[in-house]
Parts: structure tokens; sequence; C-alpha cells
């Protein structure tokens, strides 16, 4: 009996002051609960029970038309959800997109970033790629070929007076600055 | 007083066998142990609300369950057993929002913020609860059932499972850390 007690409280040897500490007081309850605490377990119960009845007494056919009914429900319920998504990600994506600042500051980017990108080059880069080929006109004409040398072959074509004339008849002299031309005018009479 | 009150374990198990007599075991049940049980959940949860549902929910689950009970534990054993995989549930859920638990800790402790020699008996409880609260769950319910409610080893291990030897050591490791933070100014 003594090994026993020993067992079981040799903790109070480890700690003293815990061990003489007075036993707590029970925690308050609200009056009446112990009185009223079997008929509530007994309402809840008897809740479960007739719910468990209800589902077990359910025919079959009406259980499974039952279950197939919340099963369309729930399968309309998500892809409605679905949608509704869908609707106002596609109608928010089009707001934020027609957006007149957010397009504004997207264009003012846009232009900063082609501005800051042409700054940046050099003179040198600017006109290489200005003169496209470095290739002499010998080169060129015989990269192109016979089509190439046809392109060239009225560049000691002298134009006829019928031509010139057809040429002046269409043209809007008023427009053209015949001083700014080393023509002597007696030559078109 | 209610002649079911005064049954013994081997008749209560019979009233609880029967379908017909089935909620007049259960009365019976809860009126032997109901207040003992709740203290024991009230000392885990700490909550009333908490602790009332915790037991309604152990005395259901009884009701349910006792075709399978066997005799081969007592029904206070098999009871305790429910409770405490109860509380344990209860306790897990906090986890989950565990900081508002934390502070509720946070503050037990800081109001009781006092040397051990200048507290008073009320103090000094609210100390130990605040101690209590920061043991881990398993070694909180060992603490409980073997310092509050004063059960023996071998009723500790028939609710809780494992060896004696462990469930002692459990305790004893809890006994210093609670010790410890009492002595703590």
């Amino acid at each position: 009996m003594k090994q026993e007690e020993d067992y079981e409280d040799d903790w109070k040897k480890e700690a003293p002051f815990l061990a003489g500490l007075g036993r707590p007081a029970e925690p308050e309850v609200p009056a009446g609960y112990f009185d009223e605490l079997p008929d509530a377990v007994l309402a809840r119960i008897r809740a479960l029970a007739v719910a468990e009845t209800t589902v077990v007494a359910m025919p079959q056919p009406v259980a499974a038309a039952t279950q197939a009914r919340v099963f369309g429900l729930r399968t309309s319920i998500f892809w409605s959800a679905a949608a509704g998504i869908v609707l106002l990600v596609a109608v928010g994506t089009y707001f934020l997109t027609r957006d007149p600042q957010t397009a504004g500051a997207n264009y003012a980017s846009i232009e900063a970033e082609t501005m800051a990108q042409l700054a940046s080059l050099g003179t040198d880069e600017v006109m290489e790629d200005l003169n496209p080929s470095s290739l002499n006109d010998e080169q060129l004409f015989a990269m192109l070929g016979s089509d190439g040398s046809a392109a060239f072959e009225n560049q000691g074509h002298k134009i006829a007076p019928d031509e010139a004339y057809e040429y002046l008849q269409d043209a809007d002299l008023d427009a053209i600055d015949l001083q700014g031309l080393d023509i002597d005018m007696n030559d078109l009479q | 007083m209610d002649a079911t009150s005064q049954l013994g374990e081997t008749e209560l198990i019979a009233l609880l066998h029967d379908p017909l007599r089935k909620d007049q075991g259960l009365a019976a049940l809860m009126a032997m142990y109901q207040k003992q049980l709740y203290f024991h959940i009230r000392k885990m949860l700490e909550d009333h609300d908490d602790s009332d549902d915790a037991l309604q929910n152990t005395f259901i689950k009884a009701w349910r369950f006792c075709d399978n009970f066997r005799a081969e534990s007592s029904l206070k054993t098999w009871l305790w057993r429910i409770a405490t995989n109860e509380c344990l549930t209860v306790l897990s859920k906090r986890k989950r929002r565990s900081e508002s638990d934390l502070k509720v800790v946070e503050n037990s402790i800081n109001h009781s913020e006092q040397s051990a020699s200048t507290m008073d008996g009320a103090a000094m409880q609210a100390k130990l609860e605040a101690a209590v609260a920061t043991l881990p769950d398993k070694q909180k319910q060992v603490f409980i059932m073997k310092y509050y409610e004063e059960m023996k080893y071998s009723e500790i291990v028939a609710v809780l499972g494992g060896t004696e030897g462990s469930l002692k050591a459990s305790f004893h490791h809890a006994v210093k850390k609670i010790e410890l933070f009492l002595l703590a100014g």
C-alpha cells in the first residue's frame, strides 16, 4: 500500500510548491445547467433519430430522384458560378483596356521607350541604317542581272518633242516654278 | 432520488443495450457522471460553451454506440475516452484559429505575472491555469487527470492508451514545467 502511494505520489518531491497548492474551486456553471442537460441531450438525440428515420424511410426511387435533383442543382450552381466568374473577368478586362487614362499611359510609355532607344543611337548607326547596302553600282547591277539592267535602260534616253508636249499638256504649269528651272522658254514655243 | 441513479454497472449496461429502455439508461448514466465529466472537460477546454458542446456530444455518442460497448473497460473509462477525443477535436479546431487563443493565454499569463510568494490563492490558481494551458494537449490531459482528478496511472492508461511508464514520465515532465512556471517571477 505504501509502495503504491509512493508510485502515485513521488512527483510531489519534484514539485513541492505545486504539491502544496490547495485544491482549486470548481469553475462556475450557469444556474440549473446540470438539471437541464439530460433533456437537452435527449432532445438532440431525438432530432438526430428523426433525421435518420426520414432518410431511411424515403422510398428508393424517391431517394434516387432526390439525389439526382440535388446533383442537378449542384451542377447548375457550379456552372452558373463558373459563367459568372468568366463574365466578371471579361467585363473587367474590357473596362481596364478601355480606360483612356490606362490606354494613354500605355501609349505614353511606349513612345517614351521608343524615343529613349532613338536617342541612344549614334550618328554612324543611323547612317548605316539609311545606307542599307555597301554595294557599289556595278556589284548591284551584277546581282540584279538582266531584269535589273532593264530598269536602267533609259539612263541615256532623250525625250522626244511629242513626249514633252504630251507631258506639258497634262502638267499643271502654274504649280511648277518655271523660273527655278534652267529652261529657255523659247525652246518650248 | 431516481431509482436508476443507484444502478450498478451491469444493470446500467443492460439498460443501455435494451432499445426500449435506452433513454432511461442514458438518463442514469448522465446522473452518475455528468458533473464529474463536465469538470474534466472544462479543465481541458476552459470555456463553458465549448465544454457544454463536448459534454453533450460525449453523451450522444455514448447513446449511439452503446451497443458496441463490450464492458472490456468500465463505463467511466469508456466515457472519459469519448470525452477526451471530443476535447482533442475542439482543441485542434482552436489551433486553426490559434491567434485569439494565444492572446487569451498571454493575457492570463500577463495578469498572473507576480512572484509566487506574494500571490493570493485565486491569483495562484489563475497562474496555475495559465501554466497548464502552455502544456501540449496530451501532456495537459495527463496532468488534468492525475493532478486535478487524482486518477491512478493505470486508470489514465485505460483512457489515453500507451504505457504506464511513458505516461508517468509525461506527467513528471509536465509537473516540472509547471513548478518552474509558478516559481518564476
